[in-house]
Formats: structure tokens, sequence, C-alpha cells
């Protein structure tokens, strides 16, 4: 069977049918390609012989439309081609868009019905359609900005021409998906429908009604919405937008700039012409690496996450109805929060009535917000707070499916804690210690049930951190292991896989460049360019303002109580710059981190925060030391990726992927690099060798390169 | 190698560059024109000898498009014979065109060149004729901000204040009315309208009574693109800034006013020819091209490029007529080259006069010339700084 069938109904009305074969959702490669082809040219032959009343686009797979473009079709492709290639490729995105405009173009009206998502290319197809019918709920839109792409068969100038430069450019640079609802209300839309048949009735009633349908910039009158990049209206937007762009992204993501030029572009020119422009700036992605990075982490590898390729092979899916957390302080009261906003049962438990109701009211006051925003109704809040049980005493916890400490980060109180809950709760409940850094085997030391006992790794503030770092202690049973990835995906987080040693995985990545950024500062770098060239990587917050966000003091008290193990253990401490300097800010300073009035950073009342002017005495005091602006951005990346590896060849983490997302989600490793794998692979395997070895002649053995890597790049083999 | 010689350098007053503008009715053709014809009259000039006429423009557009050089040569009485060509490189194309009249009298191929520049901006202002940089995947590839944050930026890496840029400024706006008092400004040609009716005799933009506490109440006129994004820009080019200080303001920024400057240059043989008195010749013409973003850093540059082509040294010049572009353009001048107020913009600049885009670098060197003339000094540097990081210098010698 074909993908493309052609069906007439008695009506002369030509039905369209995608179903590609062997897949459970359509998508958009050379199979398609084909068939589309194939399906217009009989289309036109069909209308030139006469007696078609019109073409209704729909999709053969129940429930699903149309997915988009085949992303690892595209990741198979050669990044750096011949120019006799590069021209092939380009022909090939112009053939793809040829039928698609024929089929716009053929003289008789054609509607689309969307029976289930149509992202990406396959919204593209249904712009190409004069009418848009789609089911109630569905999601629409072009989010491939998202995965360092953008739409390219026609979708960039197809929302331009219907919607305008403005609305075009937030739409598709942003990546939105559109509820159905919403799409309607803009324009994407034409009417919505109940169920498959009313979608099907409303599409060949509007065909048989319109049979002189044309798209609107085929028709004489058309002029594109808020006018062109000339209009004096659209000044703002040409003059203030691509520094915008650059801002935002810091100039690191070539989709959503290439995307906003090519809606200028395309609204400076004629239909067709801006076809060809928008071939051009496609394919100029498909080339590019962080395109490559992001189809990577964010397409394959986010799907096979989500898949489960981390969770044991334990066949029942576990669902939480009640869950217990154990400290209601923010970690635990944002848990509850998200629990119980996924219908969850939630006991919050804290030492005392009064501490666990101000967990509580932390809900509150989140559900509120939501409601300021609309995002939330009152009786959905009513609902979710009603879920929340704010309790002192454990004997509420001992129905509870499964239980989530997170009380502070002192081994003695999570070992009672451990021991009074064990006494209440059965013995099939799964107990998770949320802890950024104890090792977790450690700590089920405590624990009279270790199969039960694993770690959960939330990050604050829980509510809206997308990651969970699920850790696995050496007695974890697979059951359980499996109960915490079904319980975080229930919480709409994704969970990453890790075994057990100090700082897991996403805190002993993140300890590697907050450290870098220690010893520059120490070195006698200028820290605005310590806190630039993290900027200009591409992380959300440098070393030295992420030491501000969880205070000097807290970071120094971890420091003396990290000293205090190494050396109850009977081994030797060894000093270390960053204790140095916290202990000079905390002590010699008096900045003690933002909470505190200030640290690294001043912060001005009603002003803009700036670096505390005072670091260039404390640290520089004769001048600045001088180094290559790459080298202090390198220092901050390559550190990460080697821990990275180290951690990889210590077994703490296995997958790739979890280590790619987990520390873009995690712990803000810049997302256009893929993540601290990906981001070896994008340097070049042997080029990364060579260039952190580099930086450890210079900069010491914090860039030893593990040997791991060596192999890796001995063999070509790349982190996948 | 034949010498180029400045026959005269003449120019109209400057005008407010707005509605109300004592120069707003006039079109900018006339702007030339009038020069035109007063060069023709001052020398009893055989126009047919001279061979081209090169005219800068910053906004090459509508009642100033195409080429306005040879459309005002054929609307005034000059000889059919005399060419003309519009000439741009933003900000320094008035100097630009009497460097290129300059260097082909140098290499023997003309002998009599016309060159300067015009620009009317109350009729046609800044942006009135697009431009490349405009377009997003250029601004976007080129790392383009407002040039005036350049400023910004240049002020705030070289740790000038406010008080620093405001009080060159004031010392622009004194200097310049002092001048203008004096009578200092021998080059001015009054604008006339068709009747012989004179319509400005003098630059309406000075205001001599400007003072520290008036302009400290000005509001940056550049924050605003600092907090839209360009700002942002510019650090991803500038990592070593934290933040930008917005310092510049209307008050010492360059003005917008309307005006036309023009330079006779030719070679010794076409003077004698027409027994024309040589005012100045022209040493060495420098061109450099620095970082853009920033865009403001050429000047010091080109002037150090045109001094190592003539052979001589900060301390050969006697006068540096450097354009005020931005206050913290003319400081940063300075330091670098270790000149002091006293040898610089001495009857003040843009700041106080305004800066009508193409044609001031012509104007500013009749400005020079007429005060190395009247302390009887020797020699001049004329610089400015222009768009995409460019600078330009001319060194200038009395004969």
């Amino acid at each position: 069977m074909g993908y493309i069938r052609l069906e007439k109904d008695s009506d002369g009305i030509v039905e369209l049918i995608f179903d590609q074969p062997g897949k459970s959702v359509n998508t958009m490669g050379r199979d398609y390609d084909e068939a589309m082809r194939a399906a217009v040219t009989e289309l036109q032959a069909m209308v030139e012989a006469g007696g078609v009343k019109g073409v209704y686009v729909r999709s053969g797979k129940p429930g699903q439309f149309f997915a988009g473009g085949d992303i690892k079709e595209m990741l198979e492709m050669d990044l750096k081609p011949s120019e006799a290639k590069k021209t092939e490729m380009y022909d090939g995105v112009m053939a793809t868009k040829a039928p698609l405009r024929t089929l716009e173009t053929l003289g008789v009206p054609v509607a689309v019905g969307l029976n289930g998502p149509a992202l990406g290319g396959g919204f593209e197809i249904a712009l190409a359609c004069h009418h848009r019918v789609a089911m109630n709920g569905v999601q629409v839109g072009l989010p491939e900005a998202m995965i360092g792409l953008m739409p390219g068969a026609g979708g960039v100038v197809r929302m331009t021409y219907l919607l305008g430069m403005q609305e075009a450019i937030g739409l598709i640079s942003q990546g939105k998906r559109l509820k159905a609802a919403q799409a309607l209300e803009k324009g994407l839309l034409h009417e919505l429908a109940s169920d498959e048949a009313d979608m099907h009735a409303k599409a060949k009633a509007w065909i048989k009604a319109n049979p002189d349908a044309k798209q609107v910039w085929d028709q004489d009158a058309y002029q594109i919405p808020g006018g062109g990049p000339d209009e004096p209206a659209n000044q703002g937007l040409t003059f203030f937008g691509p520094a915008n762009v650059m801002v935002q992204t810091k100039n690191l993501m070539p989709a959503q700039n290439a995307i906003f030029a090519c809606v200028v572009d395309s609204a400076r020119v004629d239909f067709d012409t801006a076809q060809k422009i928008e071939g051009r700036y496609f394919l100029s992605l498909l080339l590019d690496q962080t395109a490559r990075n992001m189809m990577t982490a964010f397409f394959v590898q986010m799907e096979a996450l989500n898949k489960g390729a981390s969770r044991p092979p334990v066949a029942e899916r576990f669902t939480c109805k009640k869950l217990g957390i154990i400290g209601a302080g923010q970690m635990g009261a944002g848990i509850a929060t998200i629990a119980a906003q996924k219908g969850i049962s939630v006991v919050l438990k804290d030492i005392s009535q009064e501490n666990a109701d101000r967990g509580k009211s932390y809900a509150d006051a989140f559900f509120t917000k939501g409601i300021a925003k609309g995002k939330v109704t009152e009786n959905k809040k009513a609902e979710c707070m009603a879920l929340i049980k704010a309790s002192a005493d454990y004997a509420d916890l001992s129905d509870c499916d499964l239980i989530i400490e997170a009380v502070f980060e002192d081994r003695k109180v999570k070992a009672a804690v451990t021991k009074d809950t064990e006494a209440v709760i059965k013995s099939s409940s799964v107990f998770a210690t949320n802890t950024s850094a104890l090792p977790i085997s450690e700590l089920a030391a405590a624990s009279t049930r270790p199969a039960n006992f694993i770690g959960m790794h939330f990050f604050s503030p829980a509510e809206k951190m997308p990651l969970v770092e699920i850790i696995r202690g050496k007695l974890t049973s697979d059951e359980a292991l499996a109960k915490a990835f079904d319980l975080a995906q229930q919480l709409g987080k994704t969970p990453i896989v890790v075994n057990d040693a100090a700082g897991f995985f996403t805190t002993r990545v993140i300890g590697t460049t907050i450290s870098q950024g220690g010893i520059m500062l120490e070195e006698g770098i200028n820290p605005v360019l310590i806190e630039s060239a993290a900027r200009d990587n591409g992380s959300p917050i440098g070393p030295l303002g992420a030491i501000d966000e969880i205070s000097q003091e807290t970071a120094y008290k971890n420091g003396k109580q990290a000293k205090a193990d190494v050396e109850a253990q009977g081994k030797v401490w060894e000093d270390n710059a960053v204790s140095r300097v916290l202990d000079r800010m905390v002590n010699e300073f008096g900045r003690r981190g933002k909470v505190h009035g200030g640290g690294y950073y001043a912060y001005p009342e009603g002003g803009q925060k700036h670096l505390w002017p005072g670091l260039k005495d404390a640290f520089a005091p004769n001048g600045y030391k001088e180094i290559p602006y790459q080298d202090i951005k390198d220092r901050l990346t390559f550190c990460q990726s080697l821990e990275a590896v180290r951690a990889m060849e210590e077994g703490v983490i296995e997958n790739v992927g979890d280590g790619n997302i987990g520390s873009i989600m995690g712990i803000g490793f810049p997302a256009q690099t893929g993540g601290a794998f990906q981001a070896i692979n994008a340097y070049g395997l042997r080029e990364f060798v060579a260039r952190a070895q580099e930086l450890e002649a210079k900069y010491g053995s914090d860039f030893a390169v593990p040997k791991l890597l060596i192999d890796r790049a001995n063999d070509n083999k790349l982190f996948l | 190698m034949a010498e180029a010689f400045i026959y005269d350098a003449i120019r109209t007053p400057r005008g407010k560059g707005k509605r109300g503008g004592a120069l707003y009715e006039v079109k900018p053709i006339d702007l030339v024109t009038n020069l035109l014809e007063a060069l023709k009259s001052r020398h009893d000039l055989d126009t047919s000898k001279v061979e081209d006429l090169i005219l800068a423009c910053g906004e090459p557009v509508k009642e100033q498009g195409q080429n306005i050089a040879k459309a005002a040569l054929v609307y005034s009485s000059w000889d059919d014979s005399t060419t003309g060509a519009q000439l741009h490189r933003y900000c320094a194309g008035g100097l630009d065109a009497v460097n290129i009249a300059a260097a082909k009298v140098a290499a023997g191929y003309e002998d009599l060149v016309a060159a300067g520049g015009v620009e009317s901006m109350s009729r046609l202002g800044i942006g009135a004729s697009g431009g490349a940089t405009g377009d997003p995947w250029v601004a976007m590839k080129s790392y383009f901000i407002s040039q005036g944050l350049g400023a910004d930026m240049i002020a705030t890496m070289d740790g000038f204040s406010r008080e620093d840029v405001d009080r060159y400024a004031v010392m622009s706006q004194q200097r310049a009315a002092h001048a203008r008092e004096q009578g200092y400004f021998k080059s001015i040609v009054p604008v006339k309208d068709f009747n012989g009716v004179t319509i400005l005799d003098h630059d309406e933009f000075i205001r001599a009574d400007t003072s520290m506490a008036a302009l400290a109440k000005l509001k940056p006129a550049f924050q605003m693109f600092n907090d839209y994004g360009h700002g942002g820009v510019a650090r991803l080019k500038y990592p070593q800034l934290e933040n930008i200080e917005c310092v510049h303001t209307p008050g010492n920024s360059s003005g917008i006013v309307d005006g036309a400057g023009l330079v006779l240059v030719g070679s010794e043989r076409a003077g004698k020819e027409q027994n024309l008195q040589p005012r100045a010749r022209i040493l060495s013409c420098a061109l450099v091209g620095t970082e853009p973003t920033l865009m403001l850093n050429g000047p010091a540059p080109a002037t150090q490029k045109a001094l190592q082509k003539a052979g001589l040294t900060v301390d050969d010049i006697d006068l540096f007529e450097l354009n005020e572009a931005f206050a913290s353009v003319v400081l940063r001048y300075q330091r670098v080259l270790g000149i002091p107020d006293e040898k610089i913009n001495v009857n003040g600049g843009a700041i106080a006069m305004g800066h009508p885009i193409g044609a001031t670098g012509a104007m500013i060197l009749g400005t020079l010339l007429d005060e190395l003339e009247r302390r009887n000094l020797k020699r001049g540097v004329v610089t400015l700084c222009a768009g995409g990081g460019i600078g330009i210098a001319t060194i200038i010698e009395r004969v």
C-alpha cells in the first residue's frame, strides 16, 4: 500500500489520505516527497479531466494527522557537503515545496481535516490548503525552532502572508504550539469539529459552498497584514527586532536569526520568490551544527528518555495515588504543589503542624498566582488544595504509595527520618530521599529495606524545574527505580537515571564550572569577563552569580562540612581556590550572598545588579590578569564536559542522552550545544581532546583528559 | 607626482535642521548652486576648466537623490563641460570628496576639480534613504547598533563622565560663539534666494548661553537604544562592558543642521592659468577602517596614517579640526594622540554648529584653513569618524 491514497466520493470530492505504511504517524521524508509528487500530478490530471469538485486532505491514521519532518533522515545528512551536493539539497527542498503550491493552485477548493496534532511539516501541509478544519483540542503549530530548525516546506512564507510579519516571527521563532481554539482565534484554522465525522462533514460542506476558493495571497487585492518591512508601523520591529533576537539567544541560535530574516525577506517579494528564499534559509539550518545538536538532544534523545530508555524493564507501570512528602520547606512544598496539580493525594509532613501548614500555604500562593495569570481556575485550585494534607504525624504516611524525604542535607537528620518513616509505611513502599549530593548508598545504611531506598534529586523551585535526577543506590531494586521513574513522569518531569557516587551527575558537573569561576577570580581575571563568558557560552547564569543565589555563606558552610567529612575519614583536606575565595568573601568582606544583601554582585534597590566593585581590590589589586577571552569561555564549559566523561568512565552515568538532557535541563548547560556530551561531538572529538590538553597545560589538571575520551577520540566514536 | 592645491574653501552657514530652521525652505540643490555661483564670481572662474564636481551626501534620495552634483551644475550658470558625481562615505563624505579631487590632481589625471558636500537634514532626515544595514539579516551578522550608543561605549570604556562630556560641549559652544562674534568664519557665503535676498548669513545653531547646569538637565539620547537591545548586542562584542553609561545627550552630540561646503582643488598649472592664488597644499590623506560596532574610533588611526604618509608627527601640526560627532570622540582622540585643548577645534565644532552629514568634511576644512591664516600658522589636520568604523584624515599646509 502507498503513502497516499486518492479516493473520489460520489459528490466529486477527491480525498487525499496520508497513511504512511509501517508508521504510527505520518512524517515528511523521502517517501512523502515521492508520494506527494505523484498524488498531486494525478490530481492535476483529474481536475483537467473534469468532474472534480474539490480536494479534501486528511490522515488515514486514527487520532494522528501528520508529525512533521523526518528528523532521523536530517541527522544523517552530511554537514559539509560539496557545492554540487548542496545544490542538489536545495533542489530537494524546493521539490518538497512544489506539490503544495500545485495543490493550492489546482483551481478547485482544497480543505484539510486535522484529526490529531499537526505540527511542523504537518501544519505546513495544512497551510497549503484553503480551508482548515480541526478537531477540538488538537495541537497545531510550527515548533521547528525548538530543535534548531525552521519550517522549510512553505510554512514561514504562508504564515507570514497569512498573519503578517510580527505575529509570524513570534509564533515561528518561539516554536509555539497552539490549541485548536487558539489557532482558530488567530486565523490559522477556520472551523473546529467535535469528532472525525463532524470534521469530514464540515470540510466537504465548505468545499461544496466555495467552488472559487483561492489562497488570500493569490487574490488580486492581497496585501500583507500589517504591511511590509518599509511600512512606518514596522520600523520598530525591523530596527530593534534583530537586536532583541541576538540578546535573547546570545546570538547562539542560528534558527532564530534565520526565521526573523526569512519572515522579513519574504514580506519584501512575491509569494513564489519568497519560497525560494525560505528554501535557502532552511538549507542553511540543515547544514548547521547547532541544529544537529538540538535535534540530537531535544528530539532523538528526549524522545528515547520519555519512552523509558533509562527505565528498567519492569512491566508494571506505577501510578502513585498517595504521595508522602517529609519536610515542608520550599523543596517539599514545591513537590507537593506539583503533585496536587497532577491529581495526586499528598501528605505533607513536617516536625510541627505550623511548619507543615506553612508548606501548604506555598501551594496556595502558587495556585493563587496561577489564577491571577488566568492559568488556573478557582475550582481547580480548590481541588488541588483539597488533595494536600498538612501533618506533623508520621502515622499519616502509613498508606502512602511512595515517600519523598526532603529535609535538609544532614546525614543524621535524614537517617532519623528514614527510621521513623519506615516504621509506619508499608514494606513495599518506596522511600526516596531528595538530595543534591549525599551518596544514596550511605544514606541507605539507615534503612531496613535498602532495595526500596532511592535518591530523587529535584531541582529548586521544584514546581518549575523540569528535571528529576534519579539516583540508584547499590542495593536499590529495579522495581523501586521503575516506580521513581514513573512518579517523575506522573509529575510531568523528565527523569534521568544515574548511579550512586558523591555529587551524582549534575551536581558534580556544575561544581566544576562554579570552581572555575572561583579559580579565575582568584587568578585575578576580570570578573566581568568571567560572567560575560558564561553568558556568551549560553549559560543562563554565570558561576559568580550562581554562588550569589545559593549564598556565599551556604557554600562556605558546605565547604567546611566537606572538609570535616574528609578529615573524619582520616584523609588530608586539600585547600582550594573556591574555599579560599569563599572564606574571604564571608569572613573578610562580609559579602555573604544575595539574601544577605550582596555577594559577588551588589543589588541596589530599584536598580540593576552589578558586580561588587570591591572585587578588584580584593582579587586583582595590581590589575587584572589578561588571558584570551576564548580561554575564559572554554574553561567554563570544557571542565563540565570533561567531568561528564569522568562520570561516565566511573559508571555514574550510562546513557549519553541522560547526560545531555540532565546537563541542560538541570544545571543550565548551554542548550545550543546539545548537552555536556554532545558539545564534545560538535567540537570534534580529536579537536576537543587537543583543546583540553592545551587548557591543561595552561590552567592545570582540571582539564586532564579522561582515558575514555582519548580512546573515543582515537576510535572516532561519538557520544551518542 | 604633482601637488594638489586648495584654491578656495567656502561654505553656507548652518541652519537648524528642522522645520523653523532658516534653511528649511531652501532646496538642497539651491544650497549647492549658491556656492557654485559664489565660487565662480569670487574668482571670475572660467568654469569650463573645472573638470569635475564631486559632492557627498548622506541621504542621496528624492530631492538629494541620484546625482545632485551634475543636476546642480546643469541648473547653475556653470559651463556644460564640468561633470559631476555623487559620493557616499557616511559622515566622511565631504572630506573624502576633497581627497579624491586631490588624488586625481596629484595623479595628473585632472587639473581642476570642485569637491564638497550637501545635506538638508530638515528636508531629508537621518534614515531618509534607508540603508543596507537596516536589513535584519545584515544587522545581525554585522552586530549593528545605534551610532550614538557607540559614543556612550567610548565614554564608558575610557571613563569619561557626564561632566566630562558636558564640559567639552560648553567649551565648544563658547568657542563657536566667540568665533562667530569675532567674524572668524571667513569661508561663509550667505544663502540667498533667486532674487538675491539673503536667507541666512550666519550659523544659527550655536547657543552661546549654554551652561553645565542647562546641559545636566538633558536626558541621555541613546538610553532607549541601549535598553531596547542594542546595549546587549554591544556587550556580546565587548564582554568587558558590564553596562554602558549613557552620557550623550543632544547637548553634547553633534547638532542636526542644513548646509553645504565646496572646495576648489587644482594643480599649480591650473591655478596659474586662471590667476588663482593657492591658499594651501594637501600633504596627505588617509582612510582607515576600525571596529564597526563601536564605529567611532577611526580619527586617531586615520590621523596617524596621514601623518606617517606625510613624514610628520603630531608635534608638526599646529591645529586639529576633528568633527564633533559626539564629545567622547574628541576626548578620546585627544587622549590617544596627546593633543591639548588649545590645539583642537579652537573655534568650536559640530556640537555647537551642527553636522550636516555629507557636507561637514568640506566645511570644517574651510574652518581650519581660515584659522591657520588668521593665526598665521602652517599645518593642520582635518579628521572625522564615520559609519561602519571609517576614519578619515587630511593634512593641509599653508602656501
